[in-house]
């Protein structure tokens, strides 16, 4: 193998790893291009489940979320939800469904996805930033 | 029958395979709006943002400035400046190219697909989209009509009219009487005029503790009435006189010259009246001929008319079965109709609807309770699936997290309707 090769081998395993981490939204930008030049995307780990979703169904479905999350704004009793970690958010959808978290508004909302929407929810907010 | 992924898929099929409709002139499909409410503007800037240029959006409606007749009862109360409920069109022209025109739809020729304006110029549809709010029905209450609106506002469509009543209630003399004429159903916010009773009361506590509230009620329960009355007697303890139906809420007339109201027959002089009348969709529906009765039915699926597959009638104005006529409700309904209607001019992909509303309504500073659902289409109508409503005796903590919720709530849609 070409030294040169190595070497790019070596940078797309950096880069993903840290693309991934929870390191910071100016690190992990800058992971995120550095990704980008080198032709990777960064969906393993973290975002496995949310690659397969539907984006476009999510998109769909997002509309419902916004009317009372604000998209690209943080308040204080409800959340904002884009930039979420996929699995985060996929896991707080699957504990309203079950009741297993308190909130009326939530579980109702919640309780009417089934896991192809909770997952395409997931895929479309982790492609806003 | 419920509408299944199944069913939309055909449908999406067979918007697929038939052709879009192009407007002469520019190319694209051309979808005019009347009303930038809650759902017109919604439906509006859903169809210009993820069409992406792709169809010409043009949304008329009158006034330069929408006041949400949602959060007004926090105007009354002091508890919100006129300005903050206030909210201007530029950002659907700056960020969506949509065509914003300040006048009024007067007449649609459905057979030749055009809207008239008051000011003679006509647009063109493909698809048009109604969103006119409600009207007032003249007559519904003996004595009251809009001519008459200066001296007993109805405040049921927002901005000067709140300004009105709220000036009304703080020139009230001491120890003077406040009284509404509550609407029959079904009508514009089910909690909205006992929010309303509510924050008048929250005003007079403070300011004139002598006062009287007197509301004539035809109908023999209202939404959220436990709660509200639960929280009447704790807040404003003898300050509220309901009469229902029972007690002949139903039957009443006003005097506007002598200021004098008449509630199964027995007269009382009044310092404030607040005549809710009864309500129909915004004439403009009517007009086109959509209407059936007072309201335009529309198919579950995606708001269009059962009269005309190219006309779609949205919120208050629209009959659709079990939702509430709401902002929440109409900004909902306007997300499904966006998707059909974008799916039916361009080939994109159109999803199941789903529908949702979420009510809130405020008893007193920091006392926000809260009712909502979630509806599913059905063959014969929009269907409540399953719900939640707020309870009697919940600790305070928990109602002042609901009133900060309908603040953020409110930041939200109102981003979703016009940014």
């Amino acid at each position: 193998m070409m030294p040169t090769k190595v070497a790019v081998l070596i940078m797309r395993g950096i880069c993903k790893r840290w693309a991934l981490k929870d390191c910071g939204s100016k690190v992990r930008k800058a992971m995120l291009a550095i990704c980008a030049c080198f032709g990777i995307l960064p969906v393993a780990g973290a975002r496995a489940e949310a690659k397969d979703g539907d984006v476009e169904l999510g998109a769909y479905l997002s509309a419902e979320c916004v009317t009372c999350h604000q998209v690209n704004a943080q308040t204080e009793e409800i959340p904002q939800i884009a930039g979420l970690d996929p699995n985060a958010f996929m896991a707080a959808m699957q504990a309203y469904k079950a009741k297993q978290r308190e909130h009326p508004i939530m579980q109702m909302m919640a309780g009417r996805l089934n896991d192809e929407e909770i997952v395409a929810l997931a895929a479309y907010f982790s492609t806003l930033e | 029958m419920t509408w299944n992924r199944r069913k939309f898929l055909g449908a999406a099929t067979g918007a697929l395979s038939a052709p879009a409709v192009l407007a002469e002139g520019s190319g694209k499909p051309r979808v005019v709006v009347v009303g930038g409410g809650a759902g017109g503007g919604t439906v509006a800037r859903y169809i210009a943002k993820d069409s992406d240029g792709a169809i010409d959006v043009t949304l008329i409606e009158p006034s330069q400035v929408y006041f949400s007749c949602f959060f007004s009862n926090l105007y009354i109360g002091g508890l919100k400046s006129i300005d903050e409920i206030g909210h201007t069109y530029g950002a659907l022209a700056a960020n969506y190219g949509i065509n914003v025109i300040h006048d009024w739809a007067v007449a649609v020729d459905r057979v030749d697909k055009n809207v008239t304006l008051a000011g003679g110029q006509v647009l063109p549809y493909d698809k048009l989209i109604l969103s006119p709010g409600i009207d007032f029905i003249e007559g519904s209450v003996p004595g009251w009509d809009l001519s008459v609106q200066t001296k007993m506002p109805h405040a049921y469509e927002a901005g000067s009219q709140s300004q009105l009543l709220r000036a009304q209630i703080e020139n009230m003399p001491e120890g003077g009487v406040y009284a509404m004429v509550a609407p029959p159903n079904p009508y514009r916010c089910p909690p909205g005029p006992y929010e309303r009773i509510s924050m008048v009361a929250h005003v007079l506590k403070a300011t004139n503790p002598t006062a009287k509230i007197v509301i004539a009620d035809p109908k023999p329960k209202f939404s959220k009435m436990a709660l509200f009355e639960d929280g009447w007697a704790t807040h404003y303890p003898g300050l509220i006189d309901w009469i229902g139906e029972d007690f002949g809420g139903g039957d009443v007339s006003v005097d506007p010259d002598q200021m004098m109201l008449t509630i199964d027959g027995e007269e009382m002089a009044v310092d404030v009246c607040n005549v809710i009348p009864a309500m129909k969709a915004g004439r403009i529906a009517e007009l086109a001929g959509v209407t059936d009765g007072r309201w335009a039915p529309v198919n579950s699926a995606d708001m269009s008319s059962k009269t005309d597959p190219d006309v779609y009638v949205l919120g208050d104005a629209c009959q659709q079965g079990d939702m509430p006529k709401s902002g929440f409700s109409a900004n909902s309904q306007a997300k499904v109709c966006a998707n059909a209607v974008r799916g039916s001019l361009t080939g994109s992909r159109i999803f199941p609807p789903r529908y949702a509303n979420t009510c809130w309504s405020l008893i007193a500073v920091n006392d926000g309770v809260k009712v909502g659902a979630t509806y599913e289409a059905t063959e014969e109508k929009i269907a409540r699936v399953d719900g939640f409503v707020s309870q009697v005796g919940e600790d305070a903590n928990l109602r002042k997290t609901t009133y900060e919720e309908s603040e953020n709530w409110y930041a939200a849609i109102t981003a979703d309707m016009f940014h």
